[in-house]
């Protein structure tokens, strides 16, 4: 009986006992003080972490139209069926039904379920409306179903490089859908959510709610119709002349705004994947390339805005000429003969370009090929774009300036050729070339693109001059070919070896044949390049005059149409 | 209610007439000599359970239960079978179980054989029979038996003219407990072994039986584990496991996840916690058997600081009768059944709670009262109809009863 045996050593154990209950009771509180008093907010933070997620929801990207509106590049909503596997209750049943909706087969799906520590796994994407609800019917717990856009191109290979494609997720890989990505995509909206363990959304948290913004719409300045003749016309020469590539660029000479941006070979925007990386490169704006002859019109206009040559002056031309360590020949002349300025451009004679060039002397021929806009980018927003290759004139070893003043030892792009050529057109003007004309904005807003003219760079006389005289080669000269009945045409041909793969010399057989012009003379309204790389055949009937002028007659007669 | 009666009953022998003696006499029969603050606390408590399984479990349903409130119900049943049990108990003097001790050591043997034999398994644990309407967990009711048989063995036996724990009658008791724990560790189960481990020594302690004794129990245990260990019947994972409290960092994925995500339950709540229904930690899964082992997580995280406070008050108010009945038992066994159920209570809520503060081991065991669980919840209510039933019966003992039980 504790009471009636109240002994010291009990009255002790008692007290001990007592003492280890305070104890206990003490240190039980003392913690709680210190989780939830004293470092109560840290907890609080990893509990806010832990029980609420941020869930996306993607905006619509923009359209991508032609001018007049055709749309080239544009968003289906399609579905997409998700699963969080740790909330998929009857695995085998639920795969069986998904897998036979869907013809991917039951271990397929299930397969998805197995990996039980996420909570988020694609079971199929792009997935058809039909389909989607036919899996939804179920209810399934687990499953979930959500909108996705697939990226669709109506007109599947028109104009392929320029516009580019998309990633599964939509996001900009290449040419417009890359360069304009931020537009495009727009912003994704948000909204907070409460969810379990197993990331189940329990509560939509109503204040933490953005919604997304669509993407802008991409309006370019390219014309479908256009685009689509002179692709169809770059592939039936391509294939006659069994060339691996043609380019034809054809723009408004004054405002440097782009109507047709071709090449060949094209290739399926809605089956990108089933193509090669070298598929998708803009030539447009990425070949680079020794312009050969088409160049000389840089040369001698440069020479007559600085005064160094008069228009109608006249030379002296041998068949041969010693620059520096090299001599340069005449193509089909072998007698000395007396050219004015004009009939160098007319007959493209080498010897008088590099007369000419030698006039003006190195540093006022490189400072003017730098004012013609050559080894810089004319910063037309497409992905990609090179700036060609000049070397510094004071590099210069003394045979640089011959082969410069006609075309070799320089590297440029198709659209710098052509910017080049709009100068000569439109009286001396160096215009930037664009491609977007109007951004249309979700909220129905409209940003329309004024080109600003560009700087005036030679004077007009020269540039007249220079007109007249790229009238002559279509008349009288080398392009007669490039000729358009009812047109006056001016234009220059380009016939230039190409350089050796290992990069030293030039190989016969492997040339680049080009155009370059402008019309109607009076008041140049299209400026259009054509290049025709490595066309096979007869090599006497393989250059500029005969291969590309013939398709530049073809497309800028439509062009003029179309503008007219 | 206690101290009125015993009032009114001083009075009578003072200054009454021999009528109004007998008349009070009368009374002091009828009055209801009970403990109502023990009472009380038991059931806020456990009313309190209710609330806080059915916050626990709303969100986070078993398979099969489509019924948020199936947890609650089912709870709210078993807690009134329990208070009919208890209250039918007070009808029992608790004396017949000191005699019939070994009716009540085997059925505790029994139940726990017939759990190893026709039981089923939840997490590794074989510990529950399915009797098709319920379930019943033998273990939670063996830590009861076990505190009357040992009572019992421990108090004056009839034999003896004083009341001594000799060295025979801890071996026997030993014997008790150690059968038990054995057995409770073939399912296995370390939690309820070690409650019972503790509260075993804490009754041996106060039994007044040699110190000696006490620590050679204690000695023998931690030797029993070492041998154990070197033997290869307990794994270093076992210890590991007990140990992870100490280090929860070291396996965030396992033990030490449990204890991680309990205390950002619990401190998520501060002071006054986040309200009833509205704990997320707790309700949406991110806290483990927040229904059961992790229960105080609940209300730490819903209730806060001040929730949690006053529920280890109320524990200790319940704990403070169970020792007072104690010290006012009539006997050494109602003394030694009532301490047997405090330390109970004590080493259950001491466990538990340190546990998912991070105090103590994680062991999995139930809060008393508060956890879901039909045999918790009734084996406990029979603990305290038994420390009520001492309290009612602590004088009503005439002197003859005495004497008739010390010539036996």
């Amino acid at each position: 009986m504790i009471r009636k045996d109240n002994t010291k050593a009990n009255r002790r154990r008692i007290f001990f006992l007592f003492f280890l209950f305070i104890a206990v009771f003490g240190l039980i509180v003392y913690r709680l003080v210190n989780i939830q008093y004293i470092f109560a907010d840290r907890y609080k933070v990893e509990a806010d972490y832990q029980h609420t997620g941020d869930y996306i929801i993607k905006s619509k990207r923009g359209k991508i139209l032609d001018r007049s509106g055709i749309e080239l590049a544009s968003s289906l909503v399609e579905k997409t069926i998700t699963a969080n596997p740790k909330l998929v209750k009857d695995e085998d049943y639920v795969a069986e039904v998904i897998g036979e909706i869907l013809g991917i087969g039951k271990e397929t799906v299930k397969e998805k379920f197995s990996d039980k520590e996420r909570g988020f796994v694609y079971i199929a994407r792009k997935v058809d409306t039909y389909t989607a609800d036919k899996i939804s019917s179920y209810g399934f717990e687990g499953i979930g179903i959500e909108d996705e856009c697939k990226r669709f191109y109506p007109q599947n290979a028109l104009a392929s490089q320029l516009i580019g494609f998309t990633d599964i997720d939509n996001k900009g890989l290449s040419g417009i859908e890359l360069g304009y990505e931020e537009l495009l995509r727009g912003v994704d909206g948000k909204y907070s959510a409460e969810k379990d363990v197993f990331g189940k959304i329990i509560e939509a948290d109503e204040e933490n709610y953005t919604a997304p913004i669509s993407g802008s719409d991409i309006v370019l300045t390219i014309d479908s119709g256009l685009q689509f003749f002179t692709e169809s016309i770059l592939k039936e020469a391509a294939e006659q002349y069994e060339a691996p590539r043609a380019i034809c660029l054809v723009m408004n000479p004054k405002t440097g705004e782009i109507y047709s941006m071709a090449q060949y070979p094209t290739f399926d925007l809605n089956n990108y994947s089933e193509y090669s990386q070298e598929f998708f490169n803009n030539f447009g704006v990425s070949f680079t390339y020794e312009p050969g002859s088409t160049f000389k019109i840089v040369n001698i206009s440069s020479a007559i805005d600085g005064g160094f040559v008069g228009p109608d002056q006249l030379f002296h031309l041998s068949p041969t000429i010693k620059v520096g360590d090299r001599v340069i020949k005449e193509t089909h002349r072998t007698y000395g003969i007396d050219y004015t300025v004009g009939d160098i451009i007319k007959n493209s004679s080498n010897i008088g370009a590099v007369t000419v060039a030698l006039a003006m002397g190195s540093e006022n021929y490189y400072n003017n090929i730098i004012k013609f806009g050559f080894g810089n980018k004319t910063g037309i927003n497409i992905p990609g774009e090179e700036k060609g290759i000049i070397a510094d004139y004071k590099t210069w070893p003394a045979s640089t300036i011959g082969a410069v003043a006609i075309g070799q030892s320089i590297s440029v792009t198709p659209i710098q050729l052509l910017r080049a050529a709009s100068v000569i057109a439109n009286g001396g003007y160096l215009v930037n070339p664009y491609i977007v004309k109007e951004i249309h904005q979700n909220n129905g807003n409209i940003e329309k693109i004024i080109p600003d003219g560009g700087i005036q760079i030679i004077s007009s006389m020269a540039a007249d001059s220079v007109r007249e005289m790229m009238l002559q080669v279509v008349e009288d000269g080398t392009g007669k070919r490039a000729g358009i009945e009812g047109v006056l045409v001016c234009g220059k041909t380009g016939t230039a070896q190409k350089a050796n793969k290992s990069g030293i010399g030039y190989s016969e057989g492997r040339v680049i044949t080009s155009f370059i012009g402008f019309a109607p003379y009076e008041d140049p309204k299209i400026a259009c390049v054509v290049i025709i790389d490595e066309p096979q055949g007869n090599e006497e009937e393989i250059w500029g005059g005969t291969v590309a002028a013939p398709l530049f007659s073809e497309i800028v007669e439509f062009a003029l149409k179309k503008v007219n | 209610m206690a101290f009125k009666g015993r009032h009114i009953a001083g009075r009578s022998i003072d200054n009454s007439s021999f009528l109004e003696e007998i008349n009070l006499d009368k009374e002091k029969k009828r009055t209801f000599k009970f403990d109502f603050v023990l009472l009380i606390c038991v059931l806020l408590l456990s009313g309190f359970g209710l609330l806080v399984i059915y916050s626990a479990t709303m969100f986070s349903l078993s398979a099969n239960v489509s019924d948020p409130a199936y947890h609650f119900k089912k709870q709210l049943t078993i807690l009134i079978v329990s208070i009919f049990i208890f209250g039918a108990l007070l009808f029992f003097n608790y004396r017949r179980f000191k005699r019939f001790w070994i009716i009540v050591f085997i059925a505790n043997i029994l139940l726990l054989i017939s759990v190893l034999i026709f039981g089923y398994e939840v997490n590794a644990t074989k510990g529950w029979i399915d009797l098709k309407f319920t379930s019943i967990q033998p273990s939670e009711f063996s830590k009861i038996f076990m505190i009357v048989c040992v009572a019992a063995v421990l108090s004056k036996w009839r034999s003896e003219k004083k009341p001594v724990v000799s060295f025979k009658k801890v071996i026997l008791s030993i014997f008790i407990v150690f059968l038990t724990i054995g057995l409770i560790l073939l399912e296995p189960d370390f939690g309820q072994s070690i409650i019972i481990f503790i509260v075993f020594v804490l009754m041996l302690f106060v039994s007044g039986a040699n110190f000696l004794y006490v620590l050679g129990v204690i000695g023998v245990t931690i030797g029993g584990v070492f041998a154990g260990l070197k033997m290869g019947l307990i794994q270093q994972y076992q210890l590991d496991r007990l140990l992870i409290f100490l280090k929860p960092d070291v396996k965030p994925e396992g033990a030490g996840y449990n204890l991680i995500q309990s205390k950002i339950a619990i401190g998520s709540g501060k002071l006054f916690g986040k309200g009833l229904f509205l704990g997320t930690q707790t309700n949406l899964n991110y806290v483990p058997e927040s229904r059961t082992d992790f229960i105080f997580s609940v209300i730490g995280e819903e209730f806060g600081f001040v929730g949690a406070f006053i529920t280890i008050i109320i524990f200790a108010i319940i704990i403070w009768r169970c020792f007072k009945i104690a010290r006012q038992a009539s006997d050494q066994f109602g003394f030694m059944v009532c301490a047997g159920v405090g330390f109970l209570i004590l080493t259950q809520m001491t466990i538990n709670i340190g546990m998912t503060i991070g105090l103590m081991p994680i062991i999995g065991i139930p809060l008393p009262f508060l956890s879901y669980g039909g045999s918790n919840l009734l084996s406990i209510f029979i603990g305290i109809s038994l420390v009520e039933n001492v309290y009612m019966r602590r004088e009503m003992r005439k002197d003859y009863e005495i004497a008739n039980e010390e010539f036996k």
